[in-house]
């Protein structure tokens, strides 16, 4: 099994959309696929249909003893997902996150006893925090994508925290711009300084911006069903098929 | 009826790009330094219209918006 975090440099920056379609986009190109989120906002299930009322995840199960494979759910595309659940207060947040210190390989520990076909790609929505629950994901991803908006801010934390995951040896980490519009100037030069300066760890695949994206997710949808001509369908299929030729070298390297 | 005079052409001067690309590459037959060097410009245009972006590419602040520690304008 081959594991994605997706990891947003700021707030806001979109890796929540990126986790949802690159799960879908994958298991739309027949791939074995499941879509974690451990994300507190536990926004994940949203592109995916679920309820917006219903609280089930792992988290609390976790807490409270029970199976968390109880909580995996299906799209109505087909996407296995787990999503984080409703915690009902900080004080379970901080056991959860108390628990996950102590048992720092939980999550790589149980996606190896999951019976899955070996081929399966888990992408994880990744949290920036609260550490522990970031940690469990970096600890069993292959692959880090780091998701990084055309603006200022987003563009010194991604560059910066690339070159923290390089220097700790830690897993091979790519940022992937996202809501890029070469109509604005900002974008452009935030665009050349990646290309130029960080050729190397950077996605050759551009999320381009869509106003399809917020359109799809109003609609408890994708923009694979909601508009499956637009821009975001089209840049999302080219970012899966790179993820995958990627993660194919990453093999070659192991 | 008097006729305009061609205009004279002016004799051929190799414009400042092109004098820095000179001096920047020296060699003009390894392409791949010439296109390292455009990459490179691109880069410093593209961080020098953005004081911040700027200061975070190392390449300079702007001393006139530069704060100072508060302690600093104690009396």
């Amino acid at each position: 099994m081959k594991v994605v975090a997706v990891l947003s440099a700021i707030g806001g920056a979109g890796a929540t959309t990126i986790a949802a379609h690159l799960a879908t986009a994958l298991h739309l190109q027949k791939r074995q696929t499941l879509a974690f989120d451990f994300c507190t906002e536990n926004l994940l299930r949203l592109h995916f249909g679920m309820s917006w009322n219903d609280n089930g995840g792992f988290a609390a199960d976790l807490l409270q003893g029970r199976d968390w494979h109880k909580s995996a759910y299906r799209s109505a595309t087909g996407v296995d997902f787990v999503p984080f659940g409703q915690l009902t207060s900080e004080e379970s947040l901080d056991r959860l996150t108390g628990w996950l210190k102590e048992h720092p390989g939980w999550f790589r520990n149980q996606l190896s006893a999951i019976q899955a076909p070996h081929d399966t790609i888990t992408i994880c929505d990744c949290p920036r925090m609260p550490a522990a629950l970031r940690e469990q994901v970096l600890a069993a991803a292959d692959l880090i994508l780091l998701v990084c908006s055309p603006d200022t801010v987003s563009y010194a934390s991604a560059t910066r925290i690339a070159a923290e995951v390089r220097m700790a040896h830690g897993p091979s980490t790519m940022i992937v711009l996202n809501g890029f519009d070469s109509s604005r100037r900002l974008d452009r030069d935030i665009s050349v300084l990646l290309r130029t300066q960080h050729k190397a760890s950077l996605s050759p695949v551009v999320v381009h911006r869509d106003e399809s994206l917020r359109e799809a997710l109003a609609c408890k949808q994708t923009v694979f069903d909601f508009a499956p001509s637009s821009q975001a369908a089209y840049d999302f299929s080219a970012l899966s098929t790179w993820t995958l030729a990627r993660l194919g070298q990453e093999e070659v390297h192991a | 009826m008097a006729q305009h005079a061609p205009k004279q052409q002016a004799p051929y001067a190799a414009g400042n790009d092109v004098t820095s690309l000179f001096s920047h590459f020296g060699d003009y037959s390894r392409r791949a330094t010439y296109h390292e060097v455009v990459r490179q410009d691109a880069a410093i245009n593209a961080a020098c219209r953005w004081p911040l972006l700027a200061e975070i590419e190392g390449i300079g602040a702007d001393p006139a918006i530069a704060t100072i520690p508060a302690a600093a304008t104690a009396k």
